[in-house]
């Protein structure tokens, strides 16, 4: 149920993005269900395989797109609860991310081609940085609940008191510029760039083609809907079903529309600030543990 | 009668008698024979403690006096890490070796040696007596010194066995002062005298027991500062020895620091923040000067260092746990670095397996001339990539496990404590975080370049895949490491007569009942997450059978006749890594010139890492103390005539001396 929900929204949501970036910068845009026809087209079409290329160049992005639907089956939604649910799920969450991670760049480094190798090194380089801030946040959300578990955390938070949802906004900033950071979008990474020195996500993924790359497009979109859960978790207070789908659908779209004003409005960083600022993503997590620390009064 | 601790020596007798009166083929397989006779006569008492059986011991009549050996629970946990590894060392050893055919007479020693050095450290863990432990202490070390100068006309190998001797020697200093101490103090030589110290002579004096006794193992294990011996011992010892002085030699110091700190109830809380800043230290430090090595095994000899930060946060946490009287934070701290140490000792020895099947197939260690062997050598870069995995803490495989149970431990320990606590905990998750971050930048470099892309050289023999005597314990370790990643509750199991040694058994009844069900959680979602990979794969297959599959060239965006040695290279990847750590990490270039008829001068540039812990603890004093020694060089100025009149000018200085005496 939940996944099949975080699919939809994934399916539909990049096509969101896109005509909210056409409509601010005057133009008419795709339809909605452009990026998923991209998709199936994908899906159908034919691949070319480089020669210096080998099995884990072809067994890569399926990995990668099992590992970010395994993370997703551990995130509840609102009243329906995660398909499995143990103690520490954030943690093997973040690392099952961190697997997809470590598949797609050893691929890129498959193909022996400078630019993809370019772009896994930076791949490699943010995700270590990034990746502290998220279980640091976690951490204080654990000070600050007492639980270990997305599932109980969030029930926590849900029912907390007017700081709870204090903290909530502060985490779901920080998981936002954190979604930022691993989807590959600006301003860590424009996915529009058509210069190659300057991607990171697009130039590691230049010589798939076919099933494989749906697969990966798919993947990043999932992981975006994974992300937009998280985030919308943190609001979902105890409704009806339907009341709950539309909040989470809602929540879902103002991110959407949040990253497309973020989109057409900002320039991508400079390669050397990108450091700078996802380093500023761990400050920020500590920040909010420091005050979760200040306001138990330890 | 196999509870005789006596019969593993046997194997040994069995090693040194047989072994040199043998051709050099059979007498390999002798070796590995008598280390199965070690193993066997070992484990099974070992088995019967883990199982909840009595402590087995057996009583030692020397000339010194009546000691014991014994075998209690951690001593067995050891055991099996210590057997698992030297056995499948010694098998891969024999087609290793089997590429130095002409060197008859060292290679009857070094298998004659390599059952000695297995027994040894079995039976380091046996000992409960300081003297006699140190005794055994000492052959393990030196029989893995003459073991690691096998291959002594490589450039280096003869400079980082002697750095590896004296280092070990200072370890054997700081362990014969503890003991000594402890003696002065208490009368007593044994590890179990030194629960009896708080009473005896004040906690201070405790404390700075544990410290001296810390420092000892701490060189062993390579704990940061005290590691500098192990970045050129492994690359220099045959790729057998270092999977072995990686997976077992380190935990022995490990396995040191444990016996010490069960030892010590009364200064469990400092003791527990000491070990946790050196742990996070090593942790750190270690990775990121894995990044920046180009020598494959050294690289992962650095790896060797953050694992062991990783274990010691474990026992930090442990100790933490027993000094605020929390069992779980207890349980999972052992839990976590008992577990780690298993899973480093079989991910490490088959990642430096990896290593030398791709040394003896290209004749060299240097990453960036490496490349494209995935293509060559499939079965050796498919153990790397799971070793790899492994190694960098990611599911479904069972580094992920005991990192977990660590990270489970710390998340719990966050909100338990006061403030400065509460703090450090969370540090302490950053810091873990980043090092598994830093692990994966690490091990996607040495993969992706090693094995990866196309060749970077042309090696005038085309590399082959390793032969299957290398390939069998590959694989038997490939197995153990898939399998505690999937069924982690098993190997819990196993691990709980150990951990009853450090936690009451009802409070880990208590703790392992909630856990089963987080790991069964684990397991699940890692059967779950492979079902998904077969059905996308089998989809796949499905869309592709009707559609075109075309071969070509990597997408040059544009430029059409890109080279090999275009790709990236293993300092670009690394490169962001190095300008932003640039205080911690120094990388030397070195601008040489290269004479030939060219326009202009043209160079070639070549780039050194620099280990500045080492620079500033070990090379800087080092270099120091010679300049000053170098003073008196002028005495030894090999003139036998000056030497003669040192002769006499002592004899006339002697007998002035007994003139004015009277």
């Amino acid at each position: 149920m939940n996944v099949l929900l975080i699919i939809i929204i994934a399916l539909l949501f990049p096509g969101l993005i896109n005509i909210t970036r056409s409509l601010l910068s005057g133009r008419k845009g795709p339809g909605l269900l452009q990026p998923l026809k991209d998709m199936i087209r994908l899906f159908r079409k034919g691949s070319v395989y480089s020669n210096t290329t080998g099995f884990i160049f072809r067994i890569a992005p399926t990995i990668s797109f099992a590992a970010i639907i395994s993370a997703s089956l551990v995130l509840p939604i609102g009243p329906w609860k995660a398909l499995i649910s143990f103690d520490g799920d954030f943690v093997f969450f973040i690392y099952m991310l961190g697997l997809g991670r470590f598949m797609s760049i050893v691929a890129a480094m498959d193909t022996g081609s400078s630019f993809e190798g370019m772009g896994a090194s930076r791949e490699a380089h943010y995700g270590m940085l990034a990746e502290p801030a998220f279980l640091i946040l976690f951490g204080s959300l654990v000070l600050f609940t007492g639980h270990y578990s997305f599932a109980d955390i969030f029930t926590t938070m849900r029912n907390g008191t007017g700081f709870a949802y204090g903290i909530g906004f502060m985490a779901a900033f920080l998981i936002f510029l954190f979604t930022l950071v691993e989807t590959s979008r600006l301003p860590v990474d424009d996915p529009r760039t058509h210069l190659e020195l300057t991607m990171v996500h697009e130039v590691m993924i230049l010589d798939n083609s076919g099933f494989d790359l749906g697969l990966i497009l798919l993947s990043n979109a999932l992981k975006f809907a994974v992300f937009g859960t998280v985030i919308a978790d943190f609001f979902l207070f105890e409704a009806s079903a339907w009341v709950a789908i539309a909040i989470f659908v809602g929540i879902q779209a103002v991110i959407a529309v949040l990253v497309a004003f973020v989109e057409s409005f900002m320039a991508r960083f400079r390669m050397t600030h990108n450091p700078q600022f996802i380093l500023s993503l761990t400050s920020l997590a500590f920040l909010i543990f420091v005050g979760i620390l200040l306001f138990l009064e330890k | 009668m196999p509870e005789n601790l006596l019969f593993p020596l046997v194997g040994v007798v069995c090693a040194l008698l047989a072994v040199p009166f043998f051709r050099p083929r059979l007498a390999g397989w002798m070796s590995f024979f008598s280390s199965v006779v070690i193993a066997v006569f070992s484990v099974i008492p070992a088995v019967m403690v883990l199982s909840g059986g009595d402590i087995v011991s057996t009583p030692l009549h020397t000339a010194f006096g009546e000691y014991q050996l014994r075998l209690d629970a951690l001593s067995a946990w050891f055991i099996i890490i210590i057997n698992i590894i030297s056995l499948a060392g010694s098998f891969y050893g024999q087609e290793y070796l089997g590429h130095y055919p002409d060197r008859k007479a060292d290679l009857k020693v070094h298998y004659a040696l390599l059952p000695v050095f297995h027994a040894s450290m079995i039976y380091v863990t046996l000992l409960n007596d300081l003297f006699l432990f140190i005794v055994v202490w000492e052959i393990m070390s030196l029989s893995s010194f003459l073991l690691i100068l096998f291959e002594r006309k490589k450039e280096g190998t003869l400079k980082a066995a002697t750095n590896y001797f004296i280092q070990m020697h200072v370890s054997v200093v700081f362990l014969l002062i503890g003991t000594f101490y402890l003696f002065f103090l208490t009368g007593g030589t044994s590890f179990t005298d030194m629960a009896a110290l708080p009473q005896q002579a004040g906690a201070t004096n405790s404390l700075f027991v544990f410290l001296l006794f810390f420092i000892g193992f701490g060189i062993k294990s390579g704990f940061i500062p005290f590691h500098t011996w192990l970045p050129h011992a492994h690359p220099a010892a045959p790729s057998h020895l270092s999977g072995i002085m990686s997976g077992v030699i380190i935990k022995v110091g490990i396995y040191g620091i444990l016996r010490v700190v069960i030892q010590s109830p009364a200064n469990m809380i400092t003791i527990g923040w000491i070990i946790m800043i050196f742990a996070v230290c090593s942790g750190l430090y270690g990775v990121m000067l894995a990044i920046i090595q180009h020598n494959l095994k050294k690289l992962l000899a650095y790896h060797s260092i953050e694992n062991i930060g990783i274990i010691g946060i474990g026992i930090a946490m442990g100790a933490l746990g027993m000094g605020y009287g929390n069992t779980v934070l207890a349980f999972m701290g052992f839990a976590g670095a008992l577990l780690h140490t298993l899973n480093h000792s079989l991910f490490k020895s088959l990642l430096f397996f990896s290593a030398g099947n791709v040394y003896q197939a290209t004749g060299t260690v240097n990453i960036e001339q490496l490349g494209g062997l995935g293509k060559k050598m499939p079965y050796t870069s498919a153990f790397f990539l799971i070793g790899a995995i492994a190694i960098c803490g990611l599911p479904p495989l069972n580094g992920f496990i005991s990192e977990f149970i660590i990270f489970s431990g710390l998340f719990k320990a966050i909100h338990l404590f006061g403030l400065s606590e509460s703090f450090s905990f969370v540090l302490v998750i950053a810091a873990l975080a980043l090092i598994g971050g830093l692990a994966i930048l690490c091990f996607t470099k040495a993969f992706g370049i090693v094995f990866q892309g196309s060749p970077r050289t042309q090696f005038p023999k085309e590399p082959v895949e390793a032969g299957w005597v290398k390939r069998a314990p590959m694989l038997v370790i490939t197995a153990l490491i898939v399998s505690i990643g999937f069924f982690p509750s098993l190997i819990m199991k196993v691990m709980e007569q150990p951990l009853n040694m450090m936690v009451p058994v009802a409070d880990i009844r208590n703790v392992m009942s909630g856990f089963t069900s987080t790991l069964s959680g684990i397991s699940l979602m890692s059967g779950i997450f492979l079902g998904i990979i077969l059905v996308v794969y089998i989809i796949r297959k499905l869309a592709q059978r009707k559609v075109v599959i075309a071969k070509s060239e990597t997408w040059g965006c544009g430029y059409v006749a890109p080279n090999p040695r275009m790709q990236y290279t293993a300092s670009s990847f690394a490169r962001t890594f190095r300008k932003l750590f640039q205080p911690l990490v120094s990388v030397e270039k070195d601008k040489i010139d290269i004479e030939a008829v060219f326009p202009k001068k043209v160079y070639s540039y070549e780039s050194h890492s620099h280990d500045r812990i080492e620079d500033k603890l070990i090379s800087g004093p080092l270099e120091k103390v010679v300049k000053f020694l170098g003073r008196f060089r002028i005495f030894q100025n090999g003139q036998t005539q000056s030497y003669l009149m040192y002769a006499f000018l002592f004899i006339i200085i002697v007998l002035v001396l007994e003139f004015f005496k009277k």
